[in-house]
């Protein structure tokens, strides 16, 4: 890989502490993802999917190895990455406008030209004239769209996806999964997608790392190849002759898990 | 249209002939209720005052609408009305206001530092539960018969019961909530005033309107504990002269007053959750 590398995750290990005991979520995992790579992570449930986000975005401390974003070691979110979750987790108090800058009022970049970024990310993802709305008005659809303005207002060169579109219904997801994905190409960033759908990493990805059930680590990578045609979408992804094949293998290797659970 | 607009008053507004007759329905109805509170009204009025008036009851123990309206008017001329009633709405406000923020302040100390509620824990739960007018007395004795142990016991009524919801609805803030303002970056602060407070809101507001009528009456018992002002003194003097028809005439005001600070809080309540589903 002669890119940037923009991810490092060293011999992570994680285990969660509770009165019953100690439970290992994640052991000894190596993960690196390139500048403009979009990395895909697929385990079966309880793989610690979700815990290995939250140590890459810097909300949670490894028990053991390091994160390094850009070279510089994770302790804290950085301003590098942002993430976007399964829920939108709108604020229900806050107008959609409000919403979408919420990242800039906490960074502290509340200025009159990050609103005004804000509320181009708005129209531009077609929530203009919604500006002024409160969620409980908005579509599951629209409402996720306003999650991810309000990520990528902030301009994170990273972003971190928690199955950001598996609570939607299917037509709403493969638009917004086309929708994040030309996002995502069109400006360069990259993207470390989490998620159980086998089909959604294969037909966004260019790599999908499979991990082995709890604690996880990696089992297999797959270097997602399509012949697609020029410009590739998560839809016409799923038309490329290879897709299937990719799907069957990632598939087959999660199957052995489930049965070792 | 021409049709829809031959009932002016019940549809006006209307789009069609079918959203006519829906608003006709139901500001029919929405009328209709009101007559019909308003004739409960009256005939509870009616009803007293004619058994009063052919001596079916016994206006010295029971007084009658006439004179509670004719005591009414007599305080408003000579000006003691104002005056009990601004005591008594004083009290009450400054007893509603101090235990409502106090409390507030005290369940954010609580959500910020959680040692401190664990400990303090079994203590609020005990003086929550304590009947507040036993420490009527208790007041008195630290504050003298003065206002201030009045609003003493009006604070102490609602600062409990405050600092245990506010605290609930501060720990009930939706934790991934406060995953998306960390992974901004977010201090324990901001988590506190972009997630936590705004969380809290809606049950601030319920509990607001529980307190207004504690601080009432806090500040009315506290009156007739110790005061020489207020509608909780009038009431304790009226009995103690046995005129009944000063001691309904001050129920009557404190009825009416207690509305008006509910309905402010109703009101405060739409300009703040614009945000809920209508």
């Amino acid at each position: 890989m002669s890119r940037l590398e923009r991810i490092r995750a060293e011999e992570i290990s994680h285990t969660y502490v509770g009165r019953a005991g100690e439970t290992a979520a994640l052991r000894d995992l190596e993960l690196v993802v390139a500048d403009g790579e979009f990395c895909g992570i697929v385990g079966p449930s309880g793989c610690g999917k979700s815990t290995l986000l939250a140590i890459i975005c810097g909300l949670l401390q490894p028990t053991k190895g390091r994160i390094l974003v850009d070279g510089a070691r994770i302790r804290s979110p950085s301003r590098r990455t942002g993430i976007l979750l399964q829920k939108d987790h709108l604020f229900e108090w806050r107008t959609v406008l409000q919403n979408a800058e919420l990242g800039l009022e906490i960074r502290g970049m509340g200025t009159a030209q990050a609103r005004r970024r804000a509320h181009e990310l708005l129209e531009a993802y077609g929530l203009g004239g919604f500006e002024h709305s409160y969620p409980y008005q908005l579509s599951g659809g629209m409402r996720q769209r306003v999650a991810l303005v309000r990520t990528l207002a902030t301009d994170p060169d990273i972003l971190l996806l928690d199955e950001p579109f598996s609570a939607l219904d299917y037509q709403t997801k493969l638009i917004l999964e086309r929708d994040v994905h030309a996002i995502i190409r069109r400006n360069s960033k990259t993207a470390l997608l989490i998620t159980h759908d086998i089909e959604e990493a294969v037909s966004m990805c260019d790599r999908v790392i499979v991990l082995s059930g709890r604690p996880g680590k990696v089992k297999n990578v797959y270097n997602i190849v399509l012949t697609d045609g020029a410009e590739r979408t998560p839809i016409s992804s799923r038309d490329a002759p290879e897709f299937r094949g990719y799907c069957k293998r990632i598939w087959e290797d999660l199957e052995v898990e489930q049965r070792s659970i | 249209m021409s049709s829809a607009a031959s009932n002016g008053f019940l549809t006006r507004g209307a789009v069609s002939e079918r959203h006519a007759q829906f608003l006709r329905a139901l500001r029919k109805r929405k009328t209709e209720v009101v007559v019909a509170q308003l004739a409960v009204l009256a005939v509870f009025l009616a009803v007293w005052q004619f058994a009063a008036s052919w001596r079916i009851i016994d206006p010295f123990i029971t007084s009658e609408p006439s004179a509670i309206a004719e005591k009414l008017l007599e305080l408003a001329n000579d000006g003691s009305l104002g005056y009990h009633v601004a005591v008594t709405v004083f009290e009450t406000l400054i007893g509603f206001g101090v235990g409502t923020l106090l409390g507030i302040a005290i369940a954010g100390l609580f959500w910020w530092w959680d040692f401190l509620s664990d400990v303090a824990d079994p203590y609020v739960v005990v003086l929550n539960a304590t009947p507040k007018m036993a420490l009527g007395p208790v007041f008195i004795i630290w504050l003298g018969a003065t206002m201030t142990a009045v609003v003493a016991l009006a604070i102490s009524i609602s600062l409990f019961v405050t600092i245990l919801s506010v605290y609930g609805a501060f720990r009930q803030a939706d934790p991934e909530k406060l995953v998306v303002v960390s992974s901004f970056g977010a201090s324990k602060w901001q988590q506190f005033r972009k997630v936590v407070f705004p969380s809290a809101v809606p049950t601030i507001i319920a509990t607001l309107k529980v307190n207004i009528g504690l601080s009432l009456i806090g500040a009315i018992v506290g009156e007739f504990l110790a005061a020489n002002a207020g509608l909780g003194y009038l009431i304790i003097y009226g009995q103690n002269i046995f005129k009944m028809s000063l001691v309904m005439t001050s129920v009557v005001i404190l009825t009416a007053i207690a509305g008006v600070m509910y309905y402010g809080v109703n009101i405060l309540e739409r300009y703040l959750l614009p945000w809920r589903r209508p």
